[in-house]
């Protein structure tokens, strides 16, 4: 039998009182509720520590997932949607993404960040190399709550609706002949025509819908129509002018962030855009 | 160790490891799950919508969803008659301290199991709300919420009538009346009959009308069905209950008897 001698005790006892301290302080810094895990998930952003504040979100979501309570976790998930993209790693809220839009869409639907998180799921699955799936989820992201006021008019559905054609636009430029980009030579540009036409005493009903023309244009440009094309981008550009003059006296009108005043002054989630 | 208690081992594990179907299923799914089972009447119905309110409180789902939860569980009792199992509920529907109620037809329901369990000062009080719920919201445009908003005031009429409150019945049979003068122009500029239940409902608060020798007001209710019945006439359906805006059984309406 091999015996420890004294010295070697010491350095057992000295490391395991180490560990237990660490291990327990550990304990006692994770969240014991969702709650509590918000709230240092906010206090962390304000002082600029996104690793912190994303593993709290995190900790947060899969709380909230666990018991099943949607709200919590829609809201957890554009909190560390937020953080991992300021922490240059979009990729880390995928698997958050996959369970709010697979599983919470009916309390989705409620949240003013719902097409603006859907959106941004598809541009960073775009960017992550994973380009059909990130086309698939703007084009789902388009499509969703349709033949409801959540598409249309409830908090500037439509406006948003037309950064994500602009987006679809732009991914399909090497894929000009695909489903989506006839999707969005046809249908889609007969809707923006449309809504144009039935607001032009509200413009502010149908804002945005000019950049969407004009990204489809371009798109139309790329499919070798270029009559069609300059027709269009002849029409987003009239309209870019009522729109300007409406952004003009009140900019709100095109916003593309949210604010978040209780991360302070400067804090906002925004739409992501494909270049 | 004698075999039958080896047995009872064998057994009381195999129970353990048997798999609960609905322990993974969010309570929105659950939800999902009991609503449809509630519907086919299932055996199983109860215990899944209990099963639903229980994760959607564990959930700390917030106040307005979780009438959602709560809703059907407490239709399921009072469409069964059971006033002790859905009294609780009810709190979890209409907010006490709200001035009004957001779902009426839950507290018609629950105002008509008062009235059969001869608590009568329970009715009385739910109904002067359900009464000031009317009288301070806007008219409804649904139609069909038109008729339940119509057969609720009706109820009242009729449970205020054997309570002996004079006021109640006075604001009760005033609302009741304009509302189905409201939902005859309505009806008038369209075809569209009255909905299933309606009518046979109407005839028999009529005749309710005249054993309390109000034979005037009587006398409206039928001629206002005939004007709608003239311009759309009633399928013969099989009398179902009258809904609030909803065929799904948490939107059905007790009559008062």
């Amino acid at each position: 039998m091999r015996y420890i001698n004294l010295s070697q005790w010491n350095r057992v006892v000295v490391m395991t009182a180490c560990m237990v301290l660490l291990v327990g302080c550990d304990w006692g810094s994770a969240p014991k509720s969702y709650d509590e895990a918000m709230k240092r998930a906010n206090q962390a952003f304000m002082v600029g520590d996104m690793e912190n504040s994303f593993k709290l979100c995190q900790s947060a979501f899969e709380m909230a997932d666990k018991v099943g309570n949607g709200s919590r976790t829609i809201a957890a998930l554009d909190c560390l949607a937020d953080t991992s993209k300021r922490l240059g790693k979009p990729e880390k809220a995928f698997p958050a993404y996959a369970t709010v839009i697979g599983t919470y869409d009916n309390d989705l639907k409620v949240f003013s960040s719902r097409l603006r998180l859907r959106n941004n799921y598809g541009v960073a699955l775009y960017n992550a190399g994973r380009r059909q799936e990130g086309i698939q989820t703007l084009e789902d992201a388009l499509d969703a709550y349709q033949g409801t006021p959540y598409a249309s008019t409830f908090y500037a559905a439509f406006s948003h609706r037309m950064r994500m054609v602009v987006n679809l636009a732009h991914a399909t430029r090497d894929q000009p002949n695909s489903a989506i980009a006839d999707r969005l030579a046809g249908e889609i540009t007969e809707e923006i025509k449309a809504k144009i036409e039935s607001s032009v005493n509200g413009v502010n009903l149908a804002m945005n819908a000019a950049e969407g023309l004009a990204a489809v244009a371009e798109l139309i440009r790329v499919r070798g129509d270029s009559t069609q094309a300059d027709e269009l981008a002849a029409l987003a550009a009239e309209r870019q002018k009522a729109e300007d003059s409406l952004a003009a006296v009140n900019p709100g009108w095109r916003r593309e962030c949210e604010e978040m005043p209780a991360l302070g002054a400067n804090a906002e989630r925004c739409f992501d855009k494909l270049p | 160790m004698s075999l039958i208690v080896r047995l009872f081992i064998i057994v009381l594990a195999v129970t353990a490891c048997e798999r609960d179907p609905w322990a993974e299923l969010k309570p929105h799914q659950m939800l999902e799950k009991a609503e449809q089972l509630f519907l086919q009447n299932d055996p199983n119905a109860e215990k899944a919508l209990r099963t639903a309110y229980d994760k959607a409180i564990r959930a700390e789902i917030d106040f307005v969803r979780m009438r959602n939860y709560a809703l059907p569980l407490f239709q399921f009792y009072a469409l069964r008659g059971n006033l002790s199992s859905a009294e609780p509920l009810f709190d979890r529907i209409n907010r006490p301290q709200e001035d009004i109620y957001v779902y009426p037809h839950a507290a018609n329901n629950l105002a008509i199991l008062y009235a059969r369990a001869g608590r009568i000062d329970d009715a009385r009080r739910v109904m002067a709300k359900m009464v000031h719920t009317f009288e301070m919201t806007s008219p409804i445009t649904n139609v069909d919420r038109r008729s339940a908003r119509m057969a609720m005031l009706a109820n009242i009429d009729r449970m205020a009538s054997a309570a002996g409150d004079a006021e109640l019945v006075a604001r009760s049979a005033k609302g009741m009346l304009a509302q189905l003068q409201d939902l005859s122009r309505f009806q008038q500029s369209r075809y569209w009959p009255l909905e299933p239940g309606v009518k046979p409902f109407l005839e028999r608060y009529e005749n309710f009308l005249r054993q309390q020798g109000r034979s005037i007001e009587a006398e409206k209710v039928v001629s206002i069905v005939e004007l709608i019945e003239r311009n759309a006439p009633s399928d013969h359906e099989p009398t179902g209950c009258i809904t609030q805006g909803d065929s799904r059984p948490a939107w059905c309406i007790l009559e008062a008897s």
